[in-house]
């Protein structure tokens, strides 16, 4: 699950097989992306930079950076940029997708002015007096940090690579991209905070500011002293960052100078709320008094408990090493070990209890022995690192990084079982109760999810909740050329393509069925229409109708034939149901003339008018009662065919007798009369 | 099944309605006939030679199939009674007794009507039953096509020997 949250997506990204001759790719009309021309100084990490021209404005240097759709690029803040551009940042000129040739398929393509200056090397500020560092590094930063703030958006990709001169001159930085990968997901761990650090790449959530001068001050780090050994980080330096805390892990030898010390524990605190914020930063680099809080250390252990063949010190860390191996997990929670090793080595006693009365409620805990296993090991993880993400099982992602990480899991087509099962224990407040700082918003969300989760069918599923909880999320049906965001141009797409479509088979796929549906706001209950099928519910394919129905009505465009033409093919069963001949040969025609007219709407109206159904429900049960009648009576006059005669001999004789008799009696009476 | 057992059996209306025409026939003869004897010997002698067809249809009938006998002895009676009331008119002698019984005419009088009665007892049956099919089979052709219209109109499931309807349900709800 680590490996398909947080897996380097740019993998399927490369030149390879793709030439200049092959034909360029325009964005927003008017910038030419050049798929043959490369510039890998610019690259990002899950996106690959290349030539781009405007057309209008040839002479302006651009280029573009391609991020796989996989990599859930930041499209709405991108656009957002590129609208109201943020002094300092380098903002994205125009944003769209695209089909991009060597990816074989759809990618967002973002369009940036190309930096004037190199981008900054390792050590590039070791030889900066404080004063420059501030005026030429700090000053900027601090200006796009606040403004960024002030908008209600995060960077989340603040890191030493990503950092460019804004001129030749080198006179002052400009901050790179933040558009082309979810937030926080380039970031390596050291860059986040203890909180967000071990959550998998694409599940550390768009975070709050202070994320964001939390990687600032790693970042400062990181350009005067270095904290790369050759081209990476050291693993060894993420845990000891995540035991011994950020400053005494990242500068463990090196002493700042004094007037950078505050301003370091100022950003690197590991405790949130003592964390500067922009408004601190600007202060300090105006020069004024700010104090820096107090070194926060943690509790540590002097005797180590063993995970594995992992020793963990801090309960911080014992949470990230528990969580790893969940089996060994479970069984030293149980046993007490962990119990014991709270109180009696890192003397935490209060801590200790809650843990054992976790374990003790666990055993009284109702559902499957690996769903209550996983919610222990979270409960338990929580008390240990409470500010930490949420663990559950093999996925380790921050609450709110919930959204990110279904859609890498869905994007990516990986299983998602487990997944569902975290959103579930979420919204039964399972995981994070111990908490009691727990963000209710964020429980509704995911219960809404789960009610989207549960319900099934082409509005529900994993696929609706994929798009509730990422709003922002385009269309990304695999049948589409590129991601679409609206509605009316997703049904017209859908009816170019309805040529092709077999004459079974659903009209759209879970993509855009659940993402039509949560772009209307429709709950897959609302979807129970009134024609059903043999087994009394409405097929997945009228379902579908309906919801492209409504989504036409609202959305349009007024005619979708091909469509129509498709949906009355699959709507022929249903037809076929009522049984009314008269009424079925109505239904028809009237299904006809909306194919003519291409009106999903009108023809599911059709098909939902219950006056036909009802009556033709009464009235095959009142023919089959006729029917049902008219065969016992027939039965009945076999019956008397068979034994019938002989007593109709038997009467024919009594008649003649009657008349006999009559007869007589008339001679006699007659004759008397006569006389 | 039930219908034919129900049909085969003689119902009590059946029986009380033969008792009552057995007794009717038993008075005739044990009571009526002795007294006429005792009002008018000779006249009561040609009324039994002439009611002599009634006697052997009831003796050679079975007694469970007596209708014939009874309607040949009605039309016998219808054809004695004129003569024996023509008889006792003319006094009911010895002698005009026996100018009746040489009179070929009275005894075409006293025995044809009981030839009738046995035309009417062979032709009445059998009419009768032809009638009775005729009226089964045309009700049998109403009922089929009626049946026929039905599955026209509603298709194979009208028929419940076809199993339950693929029937649609009402609303459950709409989408608003």
């Amino acid at each position: 699950m680590d490996g398909a949250i947080g897996s380097e997506a740019i993998d399927g990204i490369g030149s390879g097989g793709w030439s200049e001759a092959e034909a360029e790719v325009l964005l927003a009309g008017r910038y030419r992306l050049l798929p043959g021309r490369r510039i890998p100084s610019l690259d990002s990490p899950r996106a690959l930079a290349y030539e781009a021209v405007d057309v209008e404005a040839p002479a302006r240097a651009l280029f573009c950076l391609i991020s796989p759709v996989e990599a859930l690029p930041r499209l709405p803040l991108a656009r957002s940029l590129s609208a109201t551009p943020v002094d300092g940042l380098l903002n994205p000129c125009a944003a769209g997708y695209c089909r991009w040739p060597s990816l074989g398929g759809a990618a967002a393509a973002f369009l940036f002015p190309r930096p004037k200056g190199s981008r900054l090397r390792p050590g590039a500020a070791a030889g900066l007096s404080t004063a420059e560092l501030s005026r030429r590094v700090l000053k900027p930063l601090a200006r796009v940090l606040a403004t960024l703030e002030a908008r209600g958006v995060t960077h989340r990709a603040i890191r030493a690579d990503n950092l460019f001169w804004a001129d030749a001159a080198e006179s002052e930085i400009v901050l790179g991209e933040c558009v082309s990968a979810a937030a926080g997901a380039d970031q390596p761990a050291l860059y986040e905070p203890l909180d967000r650090m071990t959550a998998t790449q694409l599940g550390r959530g768009e975070g709050a500011p202070a994320d964001d001068l939390y990687a600032l001050g790693v970042t400062l780090i990181d350009i005067l002293y270095g904290l790369r050994s050759g081209q990476a980080y050291p693993p060894h330096l993420v845990f000891r960052k995540l035991e011994h805390g950020t400053l005494t892990s990242l500068l463990p030898r090196v002493s700042p100078a004094p007037e950078l010390a505050g301003l370091l524990r100022g950003l690197l605190s590991d405790e949130v709320r003592w964390r500067w914020t922009p408004r601190h930063l600007s202060r300090w680099i105006a020069g004024e008094r700010v104090d820096p809080p107090s070194p926060s250390g943690q509790a540590t252990a002097q005797r180590a408990i063993f995970v594995d063949k992992a020793r963990f010190r801090s309960a911080r860390s014992l949470a990230h090493g528990l969580s790893r191996e969940p089996e060994l997990a479970v069984k030293l929670l149980r046993d007490g070990t962990v119990e014991q090793w709270l109180r009696v080595s890192l003397g935490d006693a209060r801590l200790a209890s809650l843990v054992g009365r976790e374990v003790q409620e666990a055993q009284k805990r109702p559902g499957a022995r690996s769903s209550a296993r996983n919610i222990l090991l979270q409960r338990c993880c929580r008390l240990l690192d409470p500010a930490g993400p949420v663990r559950f099982g093999g996925i380790s992602i921050m609450p709110d990084g919930v959204g990110t990480a279904l859609a890498a899991l869905v994007l990516q087509g990986h299983e998602t079982s487990e997944f569902e099962a975290l959103l579930r224990s979420l919204a039964a407040n399972d995981l994070l109760g111990p908490v009691p700082e727990q963000d209710l918003a964020s429980t509704d969300r995911f219960s809404a999810a789960v009610s989207f989760l549960n319900a099934g069918g082409p509005a529900g599923g994993v696929h609706r909740a994929l798009y509730e909880l990422n709003p922002d999320l385009p269309c990304m049906s695999p049948a589409l050329t590129e991601p679409m965001s609206d509605v009316r141009e997703l049904l017209e797409a859908l009816d170019r393509g309805a040529f092709d479509l077999p004459d079974s088979g659903p009209l759209a796929d879970r993509h855009v069925t659940a993402f039509v549906a949560s772009r209307l706001g429709l709950h897959p209950l609302q979807l129970a229409g009134v024609a059903q099928n043999g087994n009394g519910q409405a097929s997945d394919a009228q379902n579908e109708l309906r919801l492209l129905g409504h989504a036409q009505a609202y959305y349009g465009p007024p005619a979708l034939r091909a469509l129509a033409r498709a949906a009355a093919v699959r709507l022929s069963p249903i037809i076929r149901s009522i049984h009314n001949r008269a009424d079925r040969k109505r239904l028809a025609a009237a299904i006809a003339a909306c194919v003519e007219q291409g009106d999903l709407s009108s023809m599911i109206a059709h098909v939902d008018d219950v006056r036909v159904w009802e009556r033709d429900r009464v009235g095959l049960q009142r023919a089959r009662r006729e029917f049902a009648m008219c065969s016992r009576e027939l039965e009945r006059l076999r019956d008397a065919e068979r034994s019938g005669l002989s007593q109709a001999q038997r009467e024919g004789q009594k008649v003649a007798t009657a008349v006999s008799l009559s007869l007589a009696l008339a001679i006699v009476c007659s004759v008397l009369a006569i006389s | 099944m039930s219908v034919a057992r129900h049909q085969s059996r003689p119902t009590r209306l059946v029986r009380r309605s033969r008792r009552s025409a057995h007794g009717l026939l038993w008075w005739a003869a044990v009571v009526a006939l002795p007294f006429a004897a005792a009002l008018s010997p000779f006249t009561a002698m040609v009324v039994a030679v002439g009611l002599a067809p009634a006697m052997v249809a009831w003796i050679t009938s079975a007694p469970a199939q007596r209708y014939g006998a009874i309607s040949v002895a009605c039309m016998s009676l219808a054809g004695v009674v004129p003569v024996g009331w023509s008889l006792l008119e003319a006094g009911g002698s010895a002698a005009v007794a026996s100018r009746y019984l040489g009179d070929p005419f009275v005894w075409l009088a006293m025995y044809s009507p009981a030839a009738v009665g046995w035309l009417i007892y062979l032709t009445v049956p059998p009419v009768h039953e032809m009638l009775f099919a005729r009226r089964l089979e045309r009700r049998r052709r109403m009922l089929q096509r009626h049946q026929k219209r039905l599955l026209q109109e509603w298709g194979p499931h009208a028929d419940p020997a076809q199993g339950s309807p693929e029937a649609g349900v009402p609303a459950t709800e709409a989408v608003s």
